[in-house]
């Protein structure tokens, strides 16, 4: 095993690999920008090295950065997190270049998975099915370095790419997979991160996709080869819109992903996200430990995952297929370590391969918590070479498990970012309840990184008993200073489709789209404030006055002096 | 001589008064016309043990200078100070309110694309703000001329923060 990790990242997910490596006697250091010098995860590792300023193509994208501080604190391991560099090929190169073990799989499944259309390619000739589509003529997929690339953090695939936020690809928002925050454009793209692809495809492919587009069938979706998290793409309902889907479609792609690639996909209505955690040692053994359903979402950002998935329910037939062609797409690239197979599912239920995450995902704690596993660690011990002692048949899942996500924004406006201080921190305790925060109280949010802030999950027995524990842990939350979707949250819960288990991709947008938090405070609110704001006074008072106003009878706060912390108000 | 402590929030268009009057052990506190007896602890700092007439509740507060945050009984609220009364008043400083363009979230200013003088549309992109890998592009309220420019690429603003002055 090893003796220390170095975690490349920040936040929640860091302060989760930290804990891991506690557990298992395995020392840690951690690195962090400057604006995260105080940070949780920071503080909590052994060692903490400064990578460099706030930004993060200055410090959690500089992949030579974090390698240096791997080497000089003697690190043999660096576990990449999710986002910044977790699906960077280069990045995973470099670390094994430099002598380390990068815990994750091989950079050259990363570069596979990292192409939609080569992953699909690979799926098919595994016998896995893939949503029906076309491929055109893929040019060669080229990287640039990983030093001098933007972003990507979140749950982004690999910073290579650069993101801009989209507009006009509302409708097809449904078939996109991971949810997230669409990342901002680099600033970097103009030099040099074009691909070789660039112009290949040209106008000359588009009677090539024309073709194929009226095989496929309308109404289907342009998507960008170098895309992925429900990015780049365009919903076309006739012919007649395709010619321009294309263009604008590859020009979005250039500009985002430095890549112009497209590929064509039938669009499915309606469809409900399933995907399914994989783990693979490095001897061949691959297992997976059951599905997650991504229940609410809210433009490519995910909110609510549960498992078991509804839609399964009672349908152990399709758990088993779904899992065995989960099981042989890993198989097919010869998957080491943990990640995760996304379907989607149609109206017929039919299940189609969309793309495979080749990281460790945010909501991997409702696997944990309904098998018992922990895949931090197991992710650790298969990097440093030990078996998976456990045949899929010894796997099963037991209960519910739900997670919500805490965002740093306000949903009243129109969710866009909030930052702040944390000045009062509260998390949920009790049986079955869990909180993945990278959050203490005095933490400063600031605008540079992801919005999530936390992670609350909690397990139950059945569906019904963990939508309760979940609505009564969030009424326990307490997060004061910075505007987060909490009541949102709250509301979210207490909807009657979502307590049905009727949710679909539209929920919110269809339901919630004016949501604005209640306006009217009861009074025992102002009480609350008030007498907070009485009791700080007096405290102030204490400490300046002493003697000397503690029994002035004109002075109104002698009253307060007399308070001691802790006890009843009492003379 | 009885002693009376008071706090004042602002609650959308309205103001409402707390007032608080020790009596004995416990509290008398009025809300507008409403009476309580209150008997309060306080554990960690701002985190009390209430008792309101009876009832029980934990409450969770923190300030800072412009705003109160209250989370009680399951829910989380914002109280604003005071404004003064003659705020509406005191609207004409040098930034007229129309034709100003302000930072609808916090974030980073990625980019500017015009400069002071330059002759802007409606609708014409102006500043490109960026939080949390969300990119923002703020456009011109109005046609107009830009006035004055109130940010720099590079710094990062606070909603409402006004950032460019385009007179019309």
């Amino acid at each position: 095993m090893f003796d220390k990790v170095l975690i490349a990242n920040r936040g929640e997910i860091a302060v989760r690999i930290i804990r891991a490596c506690r557990e298992m006697g395995i020392r840690t250091v951690a690195v962090y920008s400057e604006a995260d010098a105080a940070a949780l995860h920071t503080r909590l590792a052994d060692e903490a090295v400064l990578l460099g300023p706030a930004a993060a193509s200055e410090s959690y994208l500089r992949g030579d950065r974090i390698i240096a501080a791997a080497l000089q604190t003697g690190c043999q391991a660096v576990h990449p997190g999710y986002g910044f560099l977790a699906e960077n090929a280069d990045f995973a190169t470099a670390v094994a270049e430099a002598g380390l073990v990068f815990i994750g799989p091989s950079p050259g499944v990363i570069r596979l998975m990292g192409s939609k259309t080569a992953a699909r390619e690979q799926m098919q000739a595994a016998g896995v099915p893939v949503v029906p589509g076309y491929h055109g003529e893929s040019g060669p997929s080229t990287s640039s370095g990983f030093g001098a690339e933007e972003q990507g953090s979140g749950e982004d695939r690999s910073p290579k790419r650069s993101f801009v936020k989209l507009q006009g690809s509302r409708g097809a928002e449904e078939q996109g997979s991971e949810g997230e925050w669409s990342p901002k454009r680099s600033f970097g793209e103009a030099q040099g991160t074009l691909s070789g692809g660039a112009g290949e495809q040209g106008s000359r492919g588009d009677e090539e996709f024309l073709t194929a587009a009226q095989e496929i069938g309308y109404p289907l979706l342009v998507k960008a080869v170098a895309g992925g998290g429900g990015k780049g793409m365009r919903l076309v309902q006739t012919a007649a819109e395709l010619p321009d889907a294309l263009v604008s479609a590859r020009r979005e792609a250039l500009h985002a992903f430095g890549d112009e690639r497209i590929y064509l996909e039938k669009y499915l209505a309606q469809p409900r996200h399933i995907e399914f955690q994989i783990l693979a040692d490095a001897h061949g053994h691959i297992i997976h430990l059951f599905e997650r359903e991504c229940s609410v979402q809210r433009r490519h950002q995910k909110i609510i995952e549960e498992t078991p998935a509804p839609l399964l329910a009672g349908d152990e037939a399709l758990r088993q297929r779904m899992g065995q062609a989960a099981v042989a797409a890993a198989q097919a690239v010869n998957y080491v370590n943990a990640g995760t197979i996304e379907f989607l599912v149609d109206a017929e239920r039919n299940f189609y391969f969309l793309e495979m995450n080749t990281r460790l995902q945010v909501e991997h704690p409702i696997t944990e918590l309904v098998t018992g596993l922990d895949l931090v660690k197991w992710q650790l011990r298969i990097a440093a070479g030990e078996s998976l002692p456990f045949e899929q048949a010894d796997l099963s899942q037991r209960g519910h498990a739900l997670e919500c996500r805490i965002y740093a924004e306000d949903p009243a406006n129109n969710f866009l970012p909030a930052t702040g201080r944390v000045l009062q921190l509260v998390e949920p305790v009790g049986p079955g309840v869990r909180v993945d925060s990278g959050l203490a109280r005095g933490d400063v949010v600031t605008p540079h990184y992801d919005p999530l802030l936390a992670k609350l999950i909690v397990l139950a027995e059945d569906r019904a008993e963990a939508i309760q524990k979940l609505v009564s842990a969030l009424r326990q939350y307490v997060l004061l200073g910075v505007t987060t979707n909490l009541p949102f949250l709250r509301d979210l819960l207490a909807h009657d489709l979502f307590q049905r288990g009727e949710t679909t991709t539209g929920l919110i947008e269809q339901h919630f789209g004016d949501w604005q938090p209640a306006q009217d405070p009861p009074d025992l609110v102002l009480i609350a404030a008030a007498l907070g704001e009485m009791l700080e006074r007096g405290e102030e008072a204490r400490r300046r006055g002493g003697e000397e106003m503690m029994n002035d009878p004109y002075n109104p706060w002698r009253e307060l002096s007399n308070f001691r912390i802790g006890e009843v108000n009492q003379k | 001589m009885p002693i009376h402590k008071q706090f004042t929030y602002q609650i959308g268009e309205q103001q409402k008064t707390v007032t608080i009057e020790p009596v004995g052990d416990r509290f008398r506190v009025r809300v507008g016309e409403v009476e309580y007896i209150v008997s309060v602890r306080q554990g960690e700092p701002d985190q009390l043990d209430l008792e309101v007439d009876g009832q029980q509740w934990q409450a969770v507060v923190a300030r800072t200078p412009a705003r109160h945050y209250v989370a009680v009984a399951g829910e989380t609220w914002e109280l604003e100070k005071p404004r003064p009364q003659r705020s509406k008043s005191h609207a004409h400083g040098s930034a007229p309110d129309t034709g100003s363009l302000t930072a609808t979230m916090p974030g980073l200013v990625r980019e500017i694309l015009v400069a002071e003088g330059s002759e802007v549309g409606r609708g014409d992109t102006l500043v490109v703000l960026e939080a949390m890998k969300m990119e923002l592009r703020l456009t011109a309220p109005s046609a107009g001329r830009v006035r004055r420019l109130h940010c720099a690429a590079g710094q990062v603003v606070e909603r409402g923060q006004v950032l460019v002055e385009i007179e019309e």
